[in-house]
């Protein structure tokens, strides 16, 4: 009987402390995504003409329109290039952290990284717009050290604007979990593979690695789902550049067609539901919180 | 322990249920009385919602009308375009007045949210340019639906002097020398009639499916020479300046006059002559409850002051002939502020009968 009382006080208490959580996820997190999730099987058309009927048709456009199959490959790619680009440049810093600074100098140096992301995020990507353009910093640089004579335009509202925004708005995202991974390798395992005769290249391809998957996947994910539905990177230094996003936010405000904009995202959160489950699954990650 | 801990998570609560109740109390009775001298004058004109563009709560135009009336309360809801205050009105927002443009006024009055207006509230209507009066689609089976407020073109070309010779054709925009450097405005019906002008079509507002794949298929063909397909006229203005951008295609005069004024060599034109005009104003809601604020509120703003404001420092065509005829002729040319001959000459903007397809057309073509 004492047991139960006790046990009924805990659970009236963390209910209690969990209520004001719980009850700002349902406002403001379950309650738009379920009527996203209502209008995504309305039928829609432009200019806000909605019917409440029950229909699929929103889903089988998505995904077999020509449009939309288009914009969502090459969105794809271009996540799954920038991350190659941001774990190019994250990795060597987070291995130079985590094995190459003594205590926590590692630490002090990626408070020093983050920094940055202080600043807001729209500030960020106009400063880079100072940047890039054709009368920017990057190209005055270039001219006055004669490494060109005419200025470079391709950095600006190019592809790769977006990919030099992102890597710069992504840089910590990346270097963080990798950088936590490395140094939790054990000692012992670089020195074993010494022992055995493996030299520094072979230490790092068959210890370090294959034991650094997991902050490679969170890293992944860190910078493949929120790419998945940027928008606003894209709208300001991306040029031509169409991306889901883009095409979401356009289904929205400017055609107006709700059902269809819903059902896109609903269809958006899938995949990223999907990468995410085999990431999880099959990288290793269960090893970081194990 | 947890009997502490609930202890002091009851005190908390408390604590935060006074605060609240404080805070309520503070708003309700202190700050209230402070607002009540207003509240009572107020009773004798009433409150009027306004859901209306940015543009009619500027302080140097909203101030002077407030202090005008002190016994109206308005309050504003600003809308940024205009699919998004219809997606609003159709569900169910209330308010007393609107500011629609000609192209979405047919659909406004055919979905019955607006009611008529009645000139003879209206002291200024007789001040207003009489093509602007008797501009036939604000009218419906002889009712009044929109009072005209400014008029303009659109869907004209600004580009730097100083970088291109001259544009005298609508297909010289798209010249594939000027890579990378033109500006299209993302809008699926000024985007594709640019196109159409390109192309020669005498009606661009009639296009077949087989024209909308050869506009689409034009897109793709000098895709090389857009920059971008902007949507805000200041980024667009900003690209130009900074020499990034040379050609802006779907642009009004003022984006030029501000240019100039900025040391630019910009200049605006009408390819061919050929533009879009734009005719906006004000209309009563049906959800209206108050007729006769609604009525002082359209009336203050066809009056002359605020006409001449907007003429002068938004380079809007005034639709007060009075407020026309202020302006200093030097600013009318060197700013490009239309007198209402503009509404005749230039193509209007309307939905075209297959819109749902432009519309489509149009992504394929943003898309690439």
């Amino acid at each position: 009987m004492n047991l139960k009382k006790i046990v009924g006080r805990k659970l009236s208490i963390t209910l209690l402390y969990s209520l004001p959580a719980v009850a700002y996820l349902i406002l403001f997190f379950y309650i738009p995504l379920i009527t996203i999730i209502i209008y995504s099987f309305w039928h829609g058309e432009p200019l806000y003409r909605i019917t409440r009927i029950f229909t699929l048709e929103n889903y089988v456009r998505f995904f077999t329109e020509k449009l939309s199959q288009n914009v969502f490959i090459l969105t794809n790619l271009i996540s799954i290039a920038t991350f190659l680009v941001i774990l190019i440049v994250a990795y060597p810093i987070a291995y130079f952290l985590a094995r190459m600074t003594y205590g926590d100098v590692g630490l002090k140096i990626i408070l020093l990284i983050l920094i940055p992301l202080e600043m807001n995020y729209l500030i960020r990507i106009f400063a880079w717009r100072n940047i890039l353009g054709e009368n920017g910093l990057l190209n005055n640089l270039l001219m006055t050290f004669g490494l060109v004579e005419q200025p470079i335009t391709i950095f600006f509202h190019s592809l790769y604007a977006i990919i030099i925004v992102v890597l710069h708005n992504a840089l910590p995202y990346a270097i963080i979990p990798l950088y936590i991974t490395i140094r939790s390798i054990p000692e012992s395992l670089y020195q074993a593979a010494m022992d055995l005769g493996s030299n520094k290249l072979s230490v790092f391809f068959r210890v370090t690695l294959p034991l650094s998957m997991p902050g490679i996947a969170i890293s992944f994910l860190f910078i493949y789902v929120p790419m998945m539905g940027e928008f606003a990177i894209p709208a300001l230094v991306g040029g031509k550049t169409y991306m889901l996003g883009n095409f979401i936010v356009r289904q929205y405000l400017t055609i107006g067609n709700w059902p269809y904009a819903s059902a896109s995202t609903m269809s958006l959160v899938l995949v990223t539901l999907i990468v995410m489950f085999i990431v999880f699954k099959f990288l290793g990650v269960r090893r970081l919180y194990e | 322990m947890i009997k502490g801990v609930s202890k002091l998570l009851v005190v908390v609560l408390l604590v935060v249920i006074i605060l609240i109740g404080v805070t309520t109390y503070s708003l309700v009775y202190l700050v209230a009385p402070m607002q009540t001298p207003t509240t009572t004058k107020a009773t004798l004109l009433g409150k009027l919602v306004a859901f209306v563009w940015e543009d009619f709560t500027v302080p140097e135009v909203f101030n002077p009308l407030t202090e005008k009336y002190p016994t109206l309360t308005i309050e504003n809801s600003i809308f940024t375009s205009q699919p998004e205050m219809l997606a609003k009105l159709k569900g169910g927002f209330k308010a007393d007045i609107v500011s629609p443009c000609i192209d979405f006024l047919p659909r406004l009055i055919e979905q019955d949210l607006l009611q008529p207006i009645n000139t003879a509230k209206l002291s200024n209507w007789e001040n207003l340019f009489k093509s602007v009066r008797e501009y036939p689609e604000i009218w419906r089976g002889g009712k009044l639906y929109m009072v005209p407020t400014a008029f303009g073109i659109q869907a004209g070309v600004t580009y730097r002097k100083d970088k291109v010779p001259s544009i005298t054709k609508w297909v010289d925009v798209f010249n594939p020398t000027y890579k990378n450097r033109v500006l299209i405005l993302n809008d699926a019906r000024i985007g594709i009639v640019m196109a159409a002008w390109a192309l020669n079509y005498g009606d661009p507002w009639n296009l077949t499916s087989q024209d909308l794949q050869r506009i689409k298929e034009f897109y793709r063909e000098h895709r090389d020479v857009i920059l971008k397909f902007y949507e805000s006229d200041i980024e667009a203005r900003e690209l130009l300046a900074s020499g990034d951008a040379w050609i802006i295609a779907g642009s009004g005069p003022a984006q030029s006059y501000w240019l100039k004024s900025e040391g630019i060599e910009a200049e605006f034109t009408l390819p061919e002559g050929k533009g879009i005009g734009w005719l906006c104003g004000l209309s009563i809601l049906k959800t209206s409850e108050n007729i006769d604020a609604a009525h002082l509120y359209i009336d203050y703003f066809i009056s002359e002051e605020p006409q001449y404001y907007y003429a002068y420092e938004w380079l809007y065509g005034p639709a007060n002939e009075q407020a026309f005829k202020k302006i200093p002729q030097e600013k009318i040319a060197e700013s490009g502020i239309v007198g209402p001959e503009t509404l005749t000459q230039a193509l209007p903007l309307i939905d075209p009968p297959n819109l749902d397809e432009w519309l489509q057309v149009w992504e394929e073509i943003v898309a690439g």
